[in-house]
């Protein structure tokens, strides 16, 4: 008979340790041998492996070659080299970045994962870009899409610690961030157009924005409030 | 005498199992006995025959209608399995030939786990009981009278036992179930197949004693000792008060107590009792404060009433009604997901105390009651008393252990004796992809002492 020295629990005979606090029993007058019999037998019920997500992708990434290869092969055909199925190419890329690759990953990992997507979002606007013959994506295009992708990865990165604490705190930082962005575009367009880089038209939309910001957030501490407002739009 | 219905509704209460079921989780419960010699399983499976006979409303398969699940007749009976170590991971009911139930023997045990579409524990406990006095008759001979919840499988089985007896007591109002979700135990989450069940076992009488000074019951005086744990884990994981939410216990409520029905089907509703602990830290007399008043206000004949007739006027509401299945199904899901498990930080079911006809004692020297892992709470408690012992049954998903250790020290701290055994040695395999050394290594929020 051996007792847990943490807990004061008796152990039965077939623990080797303190199931509650894993403390080893040492009994110098009984060492511990393994009983005959056990609470529970050795047999151990398994469960059918998951479904295996990288071979749905595998699956899905295959399929996603017949629209591509026959857009080439009708761009092929009919213009005789590759010009607009460079577009539908660059879709279907898009598409198996943001959707197929996470699956190939065993973890979930937002940040890591919006960066890439950011990034292959940018590239194919490069590739539009440079398909159109355009001059747009180097003083506009890039600027603007690297903004956002600052205040997405932001953005992500804060969500998890407010998942806890509901709605609304995510509402006013994403409303903070719009505002932000509206300033970041109005800038970039007025530097890229050469005139003075301050913000104009753009304030009209980031003060409505950080102030509905400030009300979320004392809405948000407000736990009295939030809960008469949300009696009285329930539905 | 029951005609044998080729088909029945599913009760109010089963409805939401099939829907809120999952590749990888069931809501199951186990019920077993502990005999005095090896089981036999020839004469096990015979006496499930027997068994199953009289209770053929427990030999059904889970079908899709177009507007809801039914159940449908089966012939003949599963065939009885080995035990394994980890008990109550989800049941495939395709591979266990469309039974809901399956019996399992290991050693001396005898276990029944069933789906909760099909009974609740109390209904459970009859068919264990029975099953069990029919194995001691065909192995001993024994003639066991029909009493104390053991039925005669000479008997036909009865409409009553198979009525939905929600539909037969609700009445047209009923309550809100709008509820402030309650503190969900973090931890690290173990492979689907992992369960931990961790039991206590101690002796009725100084618990009795503990429960009389203090003027509550047995299961007001766990559900307290619960809450108090789960308040000081919630203290460590959330240092800031403000964000504290409430600790609420589930307790099932056994609805056969407050009316005359002989049904075996599901026949219970909960009670959600539980303190605000950001209002301050409660001491133990404060929480049994709580749970007893709050359980004696919540769980009456009429607060109960109202819970099972709102769920039964959202079945009886037209535009659900008749609404496809695929659509309800997806609703119900939601529900589940959204509503389910949140409201409440953990449960307790107590069975009370289980008594047998006095001809099958000598040969069932123990009983248990196991919860399988509900699909969210990542830690849950059944309670049985049977031949002056107590067990506690913790079932555990996640690696740490903190809930029952601190269960535990606090009754050893009351002075009782606790002994404790557990699965854990039976899931330490060399072929596993894990060890519980590195467990008990692992560097976790509740590590122990």
């Amino acid at each position: 008979m051996s007792y847990c020295v943490h807990c004061g629990v008796e152990l039965a005979a077939s623990e080797k340790e303190c199931p509650l606090c894993q403390t080893e029993v040492v009994n110098p007058r009984s060492p511990w041998e393994k009983p005959v019999r056990t609470p529970y037998p050795q047999r151990f019920e398994a469960m059918t492996a998951q479904i295996d997500r990288s071979f749905f992708a595998t699956i899905v990434g295959v399929l996603l070659l017949i629209p591509l290869l026959i857009t080439v092969f009708c761009d092929l055909a009919t213009g005789g080299g590759l010009s607009w199925s460079l577009y539908v190419a660059g879709g279907l890329a898009l598409c198996f970045v943001w959707f197929l690759l996470p699956l190939f990953f065993k973890k979930y990992r937002p940040t890591a994962f919006s960066l890439v997507n950011c990034t292959a979002a940018i590239l194919y606007l490069a590739l539009i870009n440079h398909l159109m013959g355009g001059s747009w994506f180097l003083p506009y295009g890039l600027p603007i899409s690297l903004t956002a992708s600052v205040l997405i990865v932001v953005q992500i990165v804060l969500i998890p610690r407010k998942k806890q604490t509901g709605l609304l705190p995510v509402l006013a930082w994403s409303l903070l961030c719009i505002g932000l962005f509206v300033v970041a575009v109005n800038l970039i367009v007025e530097g890229a157009a050469g005139r003075p880089t301050v913000p104009g038209w753009s304030v009209y939309a980031f003060v409505p924005c950080v102030l509905l910001s400030i009300v979320v957030s004392v809405l948000e501490r407000r736990k009295d409030l939030k809960e008469r407002i949300r009696r009285r739009l329930f539905f | 005498m029951l005609k044998n219905k080729a088909w029945m509704k599913l009760d109010n209460a089963a409805k939401i199992y099939p829907a809120a079921k999952r590749r990888n989780w069931t809501a199951l419960f186990r019920l077993s006995a502990e005999l005095d010699e090896p089981v036999d399983p020839l004469i096990l499976e015979q006496a499930q025959r027997n068994t199953v006979a009289r209770f053929p409303f427990y030999a059904q398969r889970l079908r899709r209608g177009l507007f809801w699940f039914y159940l449908e007749q089966l012939e003949g009976t599963p065939p009885v399995q080995k035990d394994v170590a980890n008990p109550c991971v989800r049941m495939r009911l395709k591979e266990n030939g469309g039974f809901m139930f399956r019996v399992r023997y290991y050693d001396r045990r005898i276990a029944v786990e069933f789906f909760h579409v099909l009974t609740d524990g109390a209904g459970g406990l009859i068919f264990l009981k029975t099953l069990v006095a029919e194995y001691l008759r065909l192995k001993h001979g024994l003639q066991i009278p029909p009493c104390e919840g053991v039925a005669d499988c000479a008997d036909s089985p009865s409409a009553e036992e198979a009525e939905d007896a929600y539909a037969r007591f609700a009445r047209r109002i009923g309550a809100s179930r709008k509820e402030e979700p309650a503190f969900f135990i973090r931890g690290t989450d173990e492979n689907d197949e992992l369960v931990h069940i961790t039991t206590g076992m101690l002796s009725v009488e100084p618990l009795k004693i503990l429960c009389h000074q203090k003027n509550v019951s047995l299961t007001e005086y766990l559900t307290a000792v619960l809450i108090l744990v789960i308040q000081s884990i919630q203290a460590r994981c959330i240092p800031n008060q403000r964000h504290h939410k409430p600790v609420k216990i589930c307790v099932p409520v056994n609805l056969r107590q407050f009316y005359p029905t002989r049904t075996m089907r599901n026949f219970a509703s909960y009670v959600n009792v539980g303190i605000e602990p950001k209002y301050g830290e409660y001491d133990f007399d404060e929480i049994l404060t709580a749970v007893h008043h709050g359980m004696g206000a919540e769980a009456t004949e009429k607060k109960l009433n109202a819970k099972i007739s709102a769920n039964i006027n959202s079945e009886r509401n037209r535009l659900l009604r008749f609404a496809p299945l695929f659509l309800k199904n997806a609703a119900l899901k939601l529900t589940f997901h959204l509503v389910g498990d949140r409201l409440s930080s953990s449960s307790i079911s107590n069975l009370g105390v289980v008594r047998l006809p006095e001809e099958m004692t000598p040969y069932v020297k123990r009983m248990d009651f196991v919860l399988g892992p509900l699909s969210k709470t990542r830690v849950v408690c059944a309670v049985l008393s049977y031949n002056g012992c107590v067990n506690i049954n913790f079932t555990r998903k996640i690696r740490e252990s903190a809930v029952e250790r601190e269960f535990f020290r606090f009754l050893v701290r009351q002075g009782l004796h606790v002994k404790v055994e557990s699965n854990r040695l039976s899931l330490t395999r060399p072929a596993r992809s894990f060890s519980v050394k590195e467990e008990a290594s692992c560097p976790t929020a509740f590590t122990a002492e």
